[in-house]
């Protein structure tokens, strides 16, 4: 990637904030509670792309914002007045700008249809008698070329000075680019006019410079693999994260001379235990330091999703309003890409299934629009993220139904109304009985569960008939560290992640119960649930003397499966890091990743659903000693 | 581990390292091998074939370990308290291969490697692709290809 090519990068960044900012600038304007300064901000977003396609060389892109900022400069002049429909209209020009920005990112053909729609559109606002609609739009592709009177308009062709040719560009070539070049940094026109040539030519480069080193996000490179995947990061916590390894270094030399001096019999031993304590400290602190770099507000994700419910709302028809609360919720950057499909799949879920139509929403009492809210909070160490709306409710009679005909469920079954709302989750699953644009392809949300599943999220369902439906979504803040117990069986020590423990206790053989065929299961308070001993299950031993284990752990899969665990010990709750195995190896049933202890060994980390899954084979019978004095083998009535 | 043995270097010789694996001496290119560490067991994988030790850490790495002995066939007692690690890289991946020693550096010449004779078994055949005479001791050139395929048959 050469230097223009990163340069152009990053002004394609910065259009993309620009635009989200432009669509919030919107929202505000259309809520009608907004100053005049809010409106001038959503100028500046589309002037400075503008600004910037220009010194570019973007002339569609030039065209095509330069309609969108007269119309809106509409709005500046109070010519205009405000109501939803207008905001719409410019709402879906910075869809067709944003397309646009994307189109020229990836080197595509750009929109024409849309764009030219969309100018249309924005004409028909009002704009003043110079902005003839004929004169912007694209006949055809082909018509990239600009006709004489268009020339004349020098602002639209591009202009693009090599800084290294700037000594040679004519003055109204300079004009031009630091026209566009203040402009795009959001100032006032320049009063270039009674500079002398020489003095602008200093200043641009100048102001390059200072773009360059002070206004320049700092980019980081996330994953070597992909070498266009930057990360723009507060220079604040950078800072923060170079101080930490200062005091880092410090400490270890800290720690080096006392246990020196400790060799030599002149130091304290508890001088050396403050600076292990002062390390320990670091870091946890580092560890901190690190993951909020990482660490994105949830805003970029949530910001896209407007656009995703205009769209739905769109296109069926509805009108449905979104209402987004903790956008700055914070978490790490890997997990933000991962939540784009599926968040996208359930916003356009509700809109398609979950929000009534307005006959139907009217018919029952409720407002004409529909309200999806969109949430997120942090909450011990996970973060929340709820999408709910106000629709009918997931209707179950006919969820049941669909599932008996699909072959998923028996018709003889007799479900929860949890486990019917659970039923939307299934592979190939979908009530939409004709297939819609937007959902009701029946990859919705098994896909879903399976893309939060994947980055060890879970998702939970509520719904009430006729007062709406409500996803909740929670997830890690990180994916490389887990909260584990550690746990040994068989003399390993082995991680089981806390999340999906539900209970320990301790083991007492009398709560064993064998059916007929050799399974055990454990009766925890009266209720029965299959026993399996984790060394059996992994293959360690044979369980032999397994009555002798110490304690009982009980594990839940995301589908609410429960087991018992037997163990011989529980050593206490750690944070894991979690290392691949089947990089050097392969992929082990019952093994999610391997963690190094503190003693420098390495521990399996298990993977509680595919345990669950491997107990339900009946591979792991217990063998129980015959004629074992004193207790009593018993079979409960429903074995039988 | 004994004291390294100088032969003399002349053109297109490939320095190769020589082990111990039972009664047996094998030797890989010394380029394959990154470095060469104490036994200090190894974390069992379940379900893995017999040859896998289990899994060690290098340096927040985790990678399997290889026992020779079992996978090559000798004698599959113990020798115990010697045991050595090699770490390997093969084709993008990691291996540790537990031998019980490692003896020597070799300069070894392609007109040196001789073919392997028909009465070894089919197991060992597989595995060695040649064999060097140095000093009255018979050396086993390990084919890495062949051991790496079987592993990741094995465990594919």
């Amino acid at each position: 990637m050469d230097d223009f090519d990163s340069i152009k990068n990053i002004f394609f960044e910065e259009c993309h904030e620009l635009l989200s900012e432009l669509e919030r600038s919107l929202e505000i304007i259309e809520s009608g509670d907004f100053t005049d300064e809010i409106v001038n901000a959503a100028f500046r977003s589309v002037h400075s792309v503008k600004g910037g396609a220009g010194s570019f060389g973007m002339p569609d892109l030039v065209r095509f914002a330069h309609v969108f900022e007269t119309a809106l400069d509409l709005l500046r002049s109070k010519t205009l007045h405000i109501d939803s429909g207008v905001i719409k209209i410019f709402l879906r020009a910075t869809d067709v700008l944003s397309d646009s920005l994307q189109a020229e990112r990836e080197g595509a053909a750009h929109p024409f249809e849309r764009q030219n729609q969309s100018i249309k559109e924005l004409i028909s606002l009002g704009c003043d008698n110079s902005l003839s609609a004929d004169k912007f739009l694209n006949r055809d592709d082909n018509l990239r070329e600009l006709d004489g009177e268009e020339k004349s308009l020098s602002l639209f062709s591009p202009v693009s000075i090599e800084l290294s040719d700037i000594d040679n560009a004519s003055g109204e070539e300079l004009d031009i680019a630091f026209e566009i070049f203040e402009d795009s940094e959001g100032n006032s026109s320049p009063n270039g006019a009674d500079k002398s040539e020489k003095s602008r030519k200093k200043n641009l480069n100048n102001e390059i410079n200072e773009g360059e080193s002070e206004n320049a996000p700092t980019i980081i490179k996330v994953s070597p693999q992909n070498n266009n995947v930057t990360i723009r990061v507060d220079l604040e916590r950078i800072d923060k994260l170079v101080d930490l390894v200062g005091e880092l270094v410090i400490g270890q030399a800290t720690l080096r001379e006392r246990y020196e001096k400790n060799h030599w019999g002149r130091a304290e031993p508890v001088s050396i235990e403050n600076a292990l304590s002062d390390i320990d400290q670091l870091t946890r602190n580092i560890q901190d330091a690190v993951m909020a770099v990482r660490a994105q507000p949830l805003r970029t994700v949530f910001q896209r999703m407007q656009r995703v419910v205009r769209e739905a709302a769109h296109a069926t028809g509805k009108s449905i309003q979104l209402v987004m609360d903790g956008e700055d919720t914070e978490i790490d950057r890997s997990l933000i890409e991962r939540l784009t499909d599926p968040l996208t799949h359930m916003l356009r879920n509700a809109v398609d299934h979950g929000v009534e139509s307005t006959e139907d929403r009217l018919k029952n009492g409720k407002s004409a629009d529909g309200v999806i809210r969109l949430s997120a909070i942090q909450k011990s160490g996970r973060i929340i993220i709820t999408v709910a709306d106000d629709g009918a409710g997931i209707n179950r009679e006919r969820v049941k139904s669909i599932a008996i005909k699909k072959g998923i469920i028996n018709s003889q079954a007799n479900l929860s109304e949890n486990e019917i709302d659970n039923l939307i989750f299934f592979p190939g699953f979908s009530t939409s009985s004709t297939v819609s644009d937007l959902s009701g392809r029946g990859v919705g949300m098994d896909v879903v569960k399976k893309a939060i599943l994947d980055v060890g999220g879970r998702v939970t369902i509520f719904s009430e008939k006729g007062v709406g439906s409500t996803f909740l979504l929670s997830l890690p803040l990180t994916l490389a560290v887990i909260e584990g117990m550690a746990i040994t069986s068989c003399e390993q020590t082995l991680i089981l992640p806390v999340s999906c423990i539900v209970e320990t206790m301790l083991f007492n053989y009398k709560d064993v119960f064998v059916m007929g065929d050799g399974v055990s299961a454990l009766s925890i308070r009266g209720v029965f649930m299959p026993l399996l001993d984790i060394s059996v299950v992994l293959g360690f031993s044979t369980g032999e003397n397994f009555q002798d284990r110490e304690v009982i752990l009980v594990v839940e899969d995301d589908d609410g499966n429960r087991v018992a665990l037997l163990a011989d010990g529980i050593d206490g709750q750690m944070q894991v890091v979690s290392k691949n195995v089947e990089k050097n190896f392969r992929a082990t049933r019952g093994i999610s990743a391997a963690t190094i202890l503190g003693n420098g060994n390495v521990a399996l980390v298990l993977d509680a659903a595919s345990i669950i899954h491997m107990g339900s084979e009946n591979v792991c019978r217990l063998p129980y000693p015959s004629g074992l004095a004193g207790i009593e083998r018993r079979s409960p009535e429903w074995a039988t | 581990m004994t004291g390294f043995l100088r032969q003399e270097i002349d053109d297109g010789a490939n320095k190769v390292i020589s082990f111990q694996v039972g009664k047996q001496e094998y030797c890989i290119d010394i380029l394959k091998v990154r470095e060469i560490r104490g036994w200090l067991g190894a974390t069992p994988i379940p379900f893995a074939p017999d040859f896998v030790s289990g899994v060690i850490n290098l340096r927040g790495i985790v990678l399997p370990v290889i026992n020779m002995r079992q996978l090559l066939g000798n004698s599959v007692d113990q020798d115990g308290g010697r045991d050595v690690v090699m770490v390997v890289e093969i084709s993008d991946k990691i291996f540790g291969f537990l031998v019980n020693s490692v003896s020597d550096i070799i300069d070894v010449k392609k007109s040196m490697v001789q073919g392997v004779p028909n009465v070894a078994s089919d197991r060992e055949k597989g595995f060695v692709s040649g064999l060097i005479s140095i000093n009255d001791r018979m050396v086993g050139v390990l084919s890495l290809e062949v051991v790496a395929a079987t592993i990741l048959e094995s465990v594919a």
